[in-house]
């Protein structure tokens, strides 16, 4: 089996236009997160500067000939794929979004509505890089992001695919805040994953890219790759979590069972801040002997980006194994599940060389991977 | 009291598109969850949309009032409670 | 490894296909998606209570699913549930519930916005016959029998899957239709072979029916 090597990554978040920028901020103890004192109903979101994006991507590109999530995506892809050489072809896109151009949804005749068709949306993106493949467009709610990931890392393993590209992305809409706030799950304050007094999300954008190859770099040091990852369904509920998160554990399991070293030095968790679905992460990760392992989520930085989760805090947590930086998890305060986990309070300097990033979404769905320094 | 319940009943069945449930035949104080009608949480919160669209009572947290939602007496117990205007009693 | 069609339910214009067989003509305007799907559940005689909160695009799957995993050779009924697949097409992702949600964003409806996600239908589908294993919607312009064959097809060579239940289901305001097949890996006297080609003949049989 061939190893899937992360040769270059891009996030495009509230917090930077970089990988680097980003997690730098995120040390520095900042976040994404602002009160939205816009709307009547108040919310907290995660919103990338607007002017700052336009200008960002006029250096590639004619802000007026694409969308706004065509815009974040393309900039975090143009970013990432310098880090491989020409020529682009041969390269495996895969585009993961819950709901892709939704803010073109509705929008009248001058935004026609075949935009907001994720199909539209992906072949802009390659055809943008002059991709020769038809894009895999991934849309499962939101492990959406790190199941396009775990897909283009067997494509790789299993000698598919020499390079694959797999670039995420969301956006804070009407459409979510809305519908997210009629399931009582959005909070009026920055969410607390994990706490016991936490009430709920706050929605985030981003857009985040990673490009895969079977073979390293040249020229870096340290290596990192994707190892095992598997999705599952918990088949129970179709918005709420299996409650002894079986789905999850099953997904955890088999990543432990796939890897002869099986150690585990944090875990980048989903960490939403619903009652229930860091209750049901916190069950999954007790089943599975992970309750004493260092975790965290990182909604508290970036509110929930849905499609672009996945993606976008594999790639934050990829950065901090390099820096061998422990993440604290914003927002927690104290233990606040049935089982409780080893929530990183503090920013800690210590020798790492693993994660496990996990996902779950609506539909039941829960994804589980294992990244590695080698 | 017994009109609003009737009342409930139709309201319940058309919010929750219950298509195959007669209002008539719904227990005034069988379970509304988990056995007797078989209610689930997405229902749950529609009752919620339903006591702020018909009786202007504005819910923030479904979980506070889970004694309200045990059967339809006891929702009909809390619309009287807590609706501002005037209801059928 | 070789993997096998077991059998697969076709629905489009009012007409519902099973294994090539019709089974359901609906009378009626056949493009009343909603009049459709149930007069469809009614005649099928299934006893499905969630079915009515469902939206019309996992209606239309779960209907397409019936009679699926309990055919052919029987992988599916013996496997794990975590062995069980399902792997999904599609190409207006969930476009009916996402414009009824649209409409109402003033007074939310959390029974209409939990559908707005196409990967729902895997969600119903999974709770209606228990498949806990992996599962992927992918959202094509079209069509597309070879990506949907090629990702099975992997799941099965990676020891991912021992059952999957895959096809292509779609429904806008335009246009419904479905396709859905079960694939193991055990060939029976009835079963076809696991390949695009086989895929685009069991979609293309019976066009004369479809007159859209």
């Amino acid at each position: 089996m061939k190893k899937a090597y992360i040769i270059g990554h891009n996030v495009v978040s509230p917090l930077g236009f970089s990988t680097e920028e980003t997690v730098d901020r995120i040390l520095e103890g900042q976040t994404g997160l602002k009160r939205d004192t816009a709307s009547a109903e108040p919310s907290c979101t995660a919103r990338i500067d607007d002017a700052r994006l336009r200008e960002a991507f006029a250096a590639i590109a004619d802000p007026a000939d694409f969308t706004r999530l065509e815009m974040m995506c393309l900039l975090s892809m143009s970013t990432a794929l310098r880090s491989i050489p020409e020529p682009l072809t041969d390269i495996q896109l895969i585009v993961c979004s819950t709901k892709g151009n939704i803010d073109w949804l509705g929008a009248g005749a001058d935004r026609p509505d075949d935009s907001v068709r994720l199909g539209v949306f992906a072949r802009r993106l390659a055809g943008f890089f002059g991709f020769t493949q038809e894009p895999l467009v991934v849309s499962n709610a939101c492990i959406s992001g790190l199941q396009g990931l775990i897909i283009g890392a067997r494509r790789i393993r299993a000698g598919r695919s020499r390079r694959v590209v797999v670039v995420g992305g969301d956006l804070v809409s009407a459409f979510a805040l809305a519908g997210f706030r009629s399931f009582g799950a959005l909070s009026d304050e920055f969410c607390r994953p994990f706490d016991a007094d936490r009430k709920g999300i706050n929605l985030g954008e981003a857009a985040a890219t990673v490009v895969l190859a079977d073979e390293p770099p040249t020229n870096e040091t340290p290596r990192f790759v994707c190892e095992s990852g598997f999705v599952t369904n918990d088949a129970t509920h179709i918005s709420a979590p299996s409650r002894q998160g079986e789905g999850l554990y099953q997904a955890i399991r088999r990543v432990q069972q796939s890897e002869p070293e099986p150690t585990i030095d944090f875990i980048c968790a989903h960490g939403t801040a619903t009652v229930y679905n860091d209750e049901m992460e916190a069950q999954a990760f007790y089943r599975s002997g992970l309750d004493q392992t260092p975790l965290l989520s990182l909604k508290g930085y970036f509110g929930h980006t849905l499609g672009a989760s996945g993606l976008l805090e594999t790639i934050v947590s990829l950065e901090a194994l390099r820096r061998n930086r422990l993440i604290p998890s914003r927002g927690f305060g104290q233990e606040g599940t049935t089982r409780p986990v080893a929530v990183v309070r503090e920013p800690e300097q210590r020798p790492m060389r693993s994660f496990l990033k996990t996902s779950s979404g609506f539909g039941g769905c829960n994804a589980a991977l294992l990244v590695r320094q080698l | 009291m017994e009109t609003l319940i009737e009342q409930l009943k139709v309201q319940i069945v058309e919010q929750l598109n219950l298509v195959d449930v007669n209002p008539a035949e719904i227990g005034t104080d069988e379970p509304l969850f988990g056995e007797g009608l078989g209610l689930d949480s997405i229902d749950g919160l529609e009752l919620t949309v339903l006591l702020n669209q018909q009786y202007g009572i504005k819910v923030s947290n479904p979980a506070s009032i889970r004694e309200a939602f045990a059967s339809v007496r006891t929702l009909a117990e809390f619309v009287q409670k807590n609706a501002p205007a005037e209801v059928a009693a | 490894m070789k993997t096998y069609i077991q059998s697969y339910c076709r629905i489009q214009d009012g007409v519902i296909l099973r294994d090539g067989e019709v089974v359901y003509e609906h009378i009626g305007e056949t493009a009343d998606l909603d009049a459709f799907l149930t007069a469809a559940y009614q005649q099928a005689g299934l006893s499905y209570s969630k079915f009515f909160k469902m939206d019309p695009l996992c209606r239309l799957a779960i209907l397409a699913a019936e009679g699926l995993p309990g055919s052919g050779s029987g992988a599916f009924e013996t496997a794990d549930p975590v062995q069980r697949a399902i792997v999904l097409g599609n190409r207006t992702s969930s476009i009916l519930s996402d414009r009824r949600h649209q409409a109402s964003l003033d007074c939310p409806s959390p029974a209409v916005f939990v559908y707005t996600l196409p990967s729902i239908m895997i969600g119903e589908l999974s709770i209606r016959h228990n498949i806990q294993g992996e599962n992927s919607l992918f959202v094509t312009e079209s069509f597309d029998p070879e990506t949907l064959a090629a990702y099975a097809d992997d799941l099965f060579a990676d020891g991912l899957c021992s059952a999957c239940l895959c096809g292509w289901i779609d429904a806008s305001p335009e246009s419904y239709e479905a396709l859905l097949y079960l694939v193991d890996t055990t060939p029976t006297a009835v079963s076809r072979p696991h390949t695009p080609d086989e895929i685009r003949a069991i979609y293309e049989e019976h066009q004369p029916y479809f007159y859209s």
